[in-house]
C-alpha cells in the first residue's frame, strides 16, 4: 500500500524547487494549502531503517528546503496513509503548526555537547584523619571517598561552566534546551535555537567558554534544521 | 578558540561513548522469553541491591567525615564494603552482566544511578 511520507511542514506558497528526491528516489512535492504545506513523497506503509543512509537522505531533504524557507521537520518514519490524511492533519493541527512555523522562522538550531575530563586519579588532599590508618577496609574507604570528592569537584567546575556559558550565549539564542549531567562526564546537551544572523556570534561565545574551561571536551554542530523546537509550542503540539 | 582535528575526534568518541552507555545501559523492561527472562530478573535485582550497596557506602562515608567513627570501625566497616563489592562483581560474572549494566531508566527522570 502507497503512503504519504513526510519531511516537514513549510508556508505556503511557493512551489517547491524540483529535482530534491526522497527516500527510495521518490521525488519530494508538497501536499496541502492555502496558507500551510507538507513536505512529502510516495513511500510504502511501511517504517524505514534506521540507519546513516536512510536518516541521512531524511535529514539532506529538510535541509534543502531550509535553505529556502522556514521549515518545521517532522520526526523520522512520519508516514500517512494518504494526500487527504496529510490535508487532515495540516486543518486540524493549522494553529500550532502556523505558531511553530513562526517561532523557528529565520533561525536554525545550533548543538552543543560538553564532555568532562576523564576522572582522575590524583590523591585529593584534606581526608579525615582517621582514614590515614592503613589496612585493607580504610584504604578502600578512602579511595571511595577520594573518588566522590573528585566527582562533586568536577560536578561544582561543570556547573560553574554551564553557568557562565548561559550568561553568555543568553542574548543571542531565542530559545534552548539544556540536559545538564546526563550521565557523569557529559556535562551538557544542550540545543539552542538561533537566528541565522547570530549563528557567527554564537560560535565565538562558545569559543570563548572553551577557551576558559579547556580541559573540557567541546562539540559544537550545526546549523541544523530545529527539530528541538517544532514541538511544545504554546499552542500544543505538532508532531504525528 | 578552533580545536584541533585530534582533540575533536577525541570529543567526539567521548560523548559517543557516554551516549551508548546512557541508551546501553537502560533495561526498559524485562525480556520476558524463556533464555532470558533468568538474566532480565537478575539485572533488576541487582541493580537494586547495588543501589541499596552505593548508598549505605555513602552514608558511612558522611559518618567518617563527621567524626562519627572511630578507627577500628572504619577499617571493620571498610571490610565489609569490599566484601560487598567483590560479590557483586562475582555476581555480575556469573550472569554475564557488566558494571554499567546495573542501572534502570526512570523517564524524565533520569536512571537510578
Amino acid at each position: 500500500m502507497t503512503a504519504v511520507y513526510l519531511y516537514g511542514v513549510v508556508g505556503y506558497p511557493p512551489p517547491l524547487a524540483r529535482g530534491v528526491l526522497g527516500l527510495g528516489d521518490s521525488p519530494v512535492f508538497l501536499v496541502g494549502g492555502p496558507d500551510l504545506a507538507a513536505v512529502a513523497s510516495y513511500s510504502p506503509l511501511d517504517l524505514w531503517p534506521i540507519d546513516e543512509a536512510h536518516v541521512g537522505r531524511h535529514e539532506a531533504v529538510v535541509e534543502a528546503i531550509m535553505r529556502d524557507r522556514p521549515v518545521l521537520p517532522m520526526r523520522y518514519n512520519s508516514l500517512l496513509p494518504g494526500n487527504e490524511a496529510v490535508t487532515r492533519f495540516l486543518r486540524q493541527g493549522s494553529r500550532a503548526l502556523g505558531s511553530a512555523l513562526r517561532r523557528v522562522g529565520g533561525r536554525v538550531e545550533m548543538g552543543l555537547r560538553i564532555l568532562a575530563p576523564a576522572p582522575g586519579t590524583e590523591a585529593v588532599p584534606g581526608l579525615p584523619l582517621p582514614l590515614c590508618v592503613r589496612g585493607p577496609g580504610t584504604n578502600y574507604l578512602r579511595r571511595r571517598m577520594e573518588e566522590e570528592r573528585r566527582g562533586a569537584r568536577e560536578r561544582e567546575r561543570g556547573q560553574q561552566l554551564i553557568a557562565e556559558l548561559g550568561a553568555l550565549l543568553e542574548p543571542l539564542v531565542a530559545e534552548s534546551s539544556l540536559r545538564p549531567f546526563l550521565t557523569e562526564r557529559l556535562t551538557l546537551s544542550a540545543s539552542y535555537l538561533v537566528a541565522h544572523d547570530r549563528v557567527a556570534a554564537f560560535r565565538e561565545r562558545v569559543g570563548v567558554v572553551q577557551q576558559r574551561f579547556s580541559a573540557f571536551g567541546f562539540l559544537l554542530t550545526g546549523p541544523w534544521p530545529p527539530y528541538h523546537f517544532a514541538n511544545g509550542s504554546p499552542d500544543g503540539s505538532v508532531g504525528l | 578558540m578552533v580545536q584541533s582535528g585530534s582533540d575533536r575526534e577525541a570529543t567526539l568518541l567521548g560523548v559517543v561513548q557516554e551516549l551508548e552507555q546512557m541508551t546501553g545501559a537502560l533495561p526498559r523492561r524485562i525480556d520476558a522469553s524463556p533464555d532470558q527472562a533468568a538474566q532480565g530478573l537478575a539485572k533488576l535485582v541487582l541493580t537494586l541491591i547495588e543501589l541499596l550497596r552505593r548508598l549505605l557506602e555513602r552514608q558511612a562515608l558522611r559518618r567518617i567525615e563527621a567524626g562519627c567513627l572511630s578507627p577500628e570501625e572504619i577499617e571493620r566497616m571498610g571490610v565489609t564494603f569490599l566484601q560487598l563489592e567483590k560479590k557483586m562483581a562475582e555476581l555480575r560474572a556469573h550472569f554475564g552482566l557488566k558494571e554499567e549494566d546495573l542501572n534502570v531508566s526512570l523517564g524524565p527522570l533520569g536512571d537510578l544511578m
